[in-house]
């Protein structure tokens, strides 16, 4: 799916160099559920957002489907993005003048190869598969913090992505509901998308089939999960 | 406590500098505007209020009835005759004087020119106590020959010498001594409005003097009104202007000849200062009244914009009021401080409101030639209005936001929430449709006016205005004795193409009418036609082609009309050209069989009552009098006693070398008289200026309104785009591109334009059905005038909203997600 080749990401002020990330090599396999770790500041997040194509690397090469991405324009790789990778963030990222399912229809909007009536077919399917469909017409607002990420999920899922990227997705959920969104993408990984999670948790992470342990930027350690 | 709400506020202010320039700036054009558009309404009002007894002051007019077929209600002037029946019949009147206007040819040693005299009674200096630099104000105009002159009228003769006592002669036949010099009267007194009256005033002499220089009958004339001619009465102290005006009704109804009452209904009196406001009801416009309302208009844009800006703005400040909260202040402390900060803007903004307003009178006050004054400083009353206004506009731009952050919760505010949701949104929309609906409602109106006002002067290219040279005072008989030989002079020049006499040209507003019949003395079908004196040329000056029968000629002696004296016929037939609607109005079907037509004019008391017209031509309706009357059915005869005007067709070519042809030739045959020339170009702009005027003045308003509508919605763009930074990142994440994100928001900003449009629209195109109706030749109603306006409205809020929005599209979403 996607390799990580000698990644750097380095962030420049005036007066300081923080190196965010360092020789970074990681290969995904399709069909893998890694979880990424570390503490507060080790760079989770800034290594999830290249792998989203959100953000460039300094220097190093990002194969995404055999392609070399790093002189893709912004232009292409929005396309690359919603073409092929679901989001999934900590604060879920509703926009709250949108409805629930107009909030899942997002994820469609943009494609315009589909049409408005396959969209709100694909919305449905998507909220019944995330068990919301019952709250579509309502505004995220009257949606409690879990129901509020199954959207999430839901949205991330329309455009049936072949990558799914999570930062840490239960970060703002009590632990049912942690345990509740854990589940749902351990099934949807099961069903075959790859999928790449930034968590705190050690028992989240433990749904994955691989742990990647960041420190200060670097890959301190890659292992298979414990529970596997 | 107070200080530190000043503090904050400064900071705030500070801290927030695009805002903040926004709101100061669209405040201080607002209030500069509302606070000028009165001004200049109060100074319009506050004419000749310096004269002591000013308040006891009146004119006495007309009111026309409402079949007189005159655009206006009541008149500016009155018969002169009224004046001696006042005297003697009206009980609570102190003193009255007439006060007549005319121009005579002024001479003193070798400085001759024409010059406006006006020609009062001795209770004249009773009545306006002017301020007198020499001689004794009881006895200025106790001779007949007397005359008062203001000082610069008498430094414009005498130079440095002394005035008193120096005679000057008046259309070189009557001699006038100087009684008095007077101060100049102040340029806000109705004196000096030369619309009203041809001339500000310069000289006064008295009636007796004018019996005798013309031949003008003033006592028992009941058929000549005119705004030059006015009578001012002063009413003794605590006596009631509605006990008068009753007594006035009275000596209507004992004097007024039956014939006067079809148009007249009765005599009223008029305040002193309201003397000034009549030209502005003779434009049949509410000027006045629509300069404050707009005005007013774009100070509540100006206003809507800090609402809209501070409330949106408060959002970003919830964490700060809940820290308050938090502390132990009040919901009043709270809103005390955010009223503290929109009335310290708002100070701000009057401050440099008044800056604009004191940078640009002077400039004002030279275009318009006023003298109007703003001097805070002297003005108690101005200073507390000014205060007045700062608070109010302070207390409503600040009150809703103020109100709507000390509401919300504590707690809420502290996670950054606030009392908000729809409600605020609705309330923000309907704000910004209120603002573009004024605005766009103005743009439209300065379209319709232009286009009406473009469809006017199109009309008037029907005469060949900017070739047509008019020479005036043909009426003098020194000067129209000698038209034969000057029609011939001029005739020779090789640049002048014809010479034409007539009573009037086109344009000008002054018209006679005559009653006619079909049949001789049948004073029952009466019809009114209007009546130009032409000559022989007129048509060919004019370019007016005959649709039938021929031109006047000197071949027949019936085709030229002969009067006495008294301006009476002294033929009982004459041939005369018609324009085509007289032919409806006689019930002639066609203008080929209308030659050798004839119908009857009638005329009271003349020796000879009735004179047969017959038609020999017929022409096309063409507009001779203003452009916004109707064009009227028209008699043309030739009364060589009527013509006043010639006028010169000019060859196109080497018009300088012409001009000062004309002019010696003048010199050469009438060496007595200077010439007076003017193209007809100028009696057309001495109309049309008005107009032009009035567009100018509304296409101001309009574009302050439109920026000062554009300026708030640059910051609305500003700050909703900012607030929506995660929204956009978001769509961008679910692969949005930079157009999708910024036609969304430039739809989403359109939505207000559009209702406002809706709004708008309707309400403009019935203004300006109100304002064509005024014309009698209407420019076509083009939906164009009202897509245009609403187009080119869109496209702007759409260019500031994309400023924005592309700007926050470009962001990556990474950076904007990351706000979380």
């Amino acid at each position: 799916m996607l390799k990580l080749n000698n990644l750097q990401k380095v962030y420049r002020t005036s007066e300081v160099e923080t190196t965010a990330l360092d020789s970074i090599d990681i290969n995904i396999d399709d069909g893998e559920f890694v979880a990424i770790m570390g503490p507060s500041g080790c760079g989770k997040s800034t290594l999830l957002n290249i792998v989203g194509m959100l953000d460039n690397p300094s220097s190093g090469a990002y194969y995404f489907k055999d392609e070399d991405i790093a002189s893709y324009s912004e232009a292409q790789l929005a396309f690359l993005r919603k073409s092929n990778i679901g989001f999934i963030f900590q604060s879920f990222n509703l926009i709250d003048e949108l409805s629930v399912e107009e909030n899942v229809g997002l994820g469609l909007l943009y494609h315009s190869d589909v049409s408005s009536s396959q969209r709100k077919q694909r919305v449905t399917e998507s909220l019944e598969k995330m068990k919301i469909a019952h709250r579509a017409k309502h505004m995220p607002s009257q949606l409690s913090g879990g129901q509020q990420q199954r959207v999430a999920v839901a949205r991330a899922l329309v455009a049936e992505p072949a990558l799914i990227l999570a930062d840490e997705p239960t970060g703002n959920l009590d632990s049912r509901h942690g345990e509740e969104v854990m589940g749902l993408l351990k099934d949807l990984n099961n069903e075959g998308a790859t999928i790449v999670m930034v968590t705190h948790s050690e028992s989240h992470a433990s749904y994955a089939s691989r742990n990647i342990q960041l420190f200060d930027g670097r890959i301190v350690e890659q292992q298979a999960s414990r529970a596997m | 406590m107070f200080k530190n709400y000043l503090i904050v506020a400064l900071r705030n202010l500070a801290k927030t500098r695009l805002y903040t320039t926004i709101n100061i700036v669209g405040l201080a054009i607002g209030l500069a505007i509302c606070v000028f558009s009165n001004v200049i309404v109060d100074h319009e009002r506050s004419y000749d209020v310096f004269f002591p007894n000013a308040d006891r002051i009146y004119s006495v007019y007309g009111i026309f009835t409402a079949n007189a077929g005159i655009g206006v209600r009541s008149s500016g002037g009155i018969q002169t005759t009224v004046e001696p029946l006042i005297a003697a019949e009206v009980p609570g009147v102190e003193a009255s004087s007439r006060l007549l206007a005319r121009e005579y040819l002024v001479r003193f040693e070798d400085k001759k020119f024409y010059q406006g005299i006006r020609f009062a009674d001795p209770d004249f200096t009773q009545i306006f106590q002017f301020e007198y630099l020499s001689g004794n104000p009881q006895l200025a105009l106790n001779d007949p020959d007397s005359l008062i002159l203001t000082e610069s009228t008498a430094r414009k003769l005498f130079g440095d010498d002394t005035a008193m006592g120096k005679v000057i002669s008046v259309n070189n036949e009557h001699d006038l001594h100087v009684t008095a010099v007077i101060a100049d009267i102040p340029k806000n007194s109705h004196f000096n409005n030369d619309i009203i009256l041809d001339q500000p005033l310069h000289m006064i002499s008295t009636t007796r003097a004018l019996e005798q220089i013309s031949s003008f009958k003033m006592e028992g004339n009941w058929d000549n009104m005119s705004s030059q001619d006015v009578v001012y009465v002063l009413l003794p102290e605590g006596q009631s202007a509605n006990t008068v005006n009753q007594q006035l009704k009275d000596l209507y109804e004992r004097h007024v000849p039956e014939r006067n009452r079809e148009f007249l209904d009765s005599f009223e009196l008029r305040e002193l200062k309201k003397l000034n406001l009549f030209i502005w009801e003779t434009t049949g416009l509410p000027v006045l009244i629509s300069i404050q309302i707009l005005g007013l208009l774009i100070l509540i844009i100006a206003i809507i914009n800090y609402t809209n800006l501070a409330t949106a703005q408060i959002m970003g400040r919830t964490r700060e009021v809940g820290l308050r909260r938090a502390m132990g202040a009040s919901r009043l402390q709270l809103f005390t401080q955010f009223m503290v900060e929109s009335m310290a803007m708002t100070s701000v903004a009057l401050v440099i409101a008044i800056v604009i307003i004191q940078l640009t009178l002077p400039i004002l006050n030279d275009i318009a030639g006023k003298s109007i004054s703003f001097n805070i400083l002297n003005s108690p009353v101005l200073l507390a209005w000014l205060v007045l206004l700062t608070l109010s506009v302070g207390l409503i731009s600040g009150w809703y936001p103020a109100y709507l952050i000390s509401r919300s919760h504590p707690v809420g505010l502290l996670n950054g929430e606030m009392v908000q949701g729809k409600k605020a949104v609705l309330i923000r929309n309907i704000m910004l449709i209120a603002q573009f609906s004024i605005a766009l409602f103005m743009i439209i109106a300065v379209i319709i006016i232009y286009t009406q006002n473009n469809q006017i002067e199109k009309t008037s290219l029907v005469f060949d205005k900017a070739r047509i040279l008019t020479l005036e005072r043909f009426s003098r008989p020194e000067i129209k004795e000698r038209a034969e030989t000057l029609r011939t002079e001029f005739e020779n020049l090789a640049g002048v193409e014809s010479f034409a006499l007539s009573s009037q040209v086109p344009y000008e507003q002054d018209h006679s009418t005559g009653k006619f019949s079909l049949v001789a003395g049948d004073s029952t079908n009466m019809i009114d036609l209007y009546r130009i004196s032409i000559d022989r040329n007129f048509l060919q000056t004019y370019d007016i082609d005959l649709l039938s029968g021929r031109n006047l000629s000197r071949a027949y002696a019936q085709d030229t009309l002969l009067v006495d004296d008294e301006y009476n016929p002294i033929h009982d037939s004459t041939n005369v050209i018609v324009n085509q609607l007289v032919l409806s109005k006689l019930k002639i079907s066609d203008s080929e069989s209308a030659i050798g037509q004839r119908f009857y004019r009638h005329i009271e008391d003349s020796p000879i009552p009735v004179v047969e017209y017959n038609i020999v031509g017929v022409i096309p309706n063409r507009n001779f009098l203003g452009f916004h009357n109707e064009i009227k059915p028209i008699v043309f005869a030739n009364r060589p006693q009527n013509q006043r005007t010639a006028s010169l067709k000019l060859k196109g070519q080497n018009i300088t070398h012409t001009l000062a042809e004309i002019d010696s030739t003048w010199d050469r045959l009438v060496p007595e008289f200077p010439i007076e020339k003017r193209f007809l170009d100028e009696y057309f702009n001495d109309v049309f200026k008005i107009f032009k005027g009035i567009n100018a003045v509304l296409a101001g308003f309009a574009i302050v309104a439109l920026i000062v509508a554009l300026i708030g919605l640059f910051g609305m763009a500003a700050f909703m785009s900012e607030r929506r930074t995660r929204e956009v990142g978001v769509r961008k994440v679910m692969g949005a591109s930079v157009s999708d994100i910024v036609i969304l928001l430039i739809w989403q900003f359109s939505q207000p334009v559009f209702i406002a449009i809706i709004i708008a629209t309707p309400l403009a195109y019935f203004a300006a059905s109100l304002y064509l109706n005024f014309f009698a030749d209407q420019a076509e109603f083009a939906l164009v005038w009202f897509l245009g306006a609403d187009a080119s409205v869109l496209i702007l809020t759409s260019i500031i909203v994309a400023i924005h929005a592309i700007k926050v599209a470009s962001t990556r979403p990474i950076k904007v997600l990351r706000y979380e």
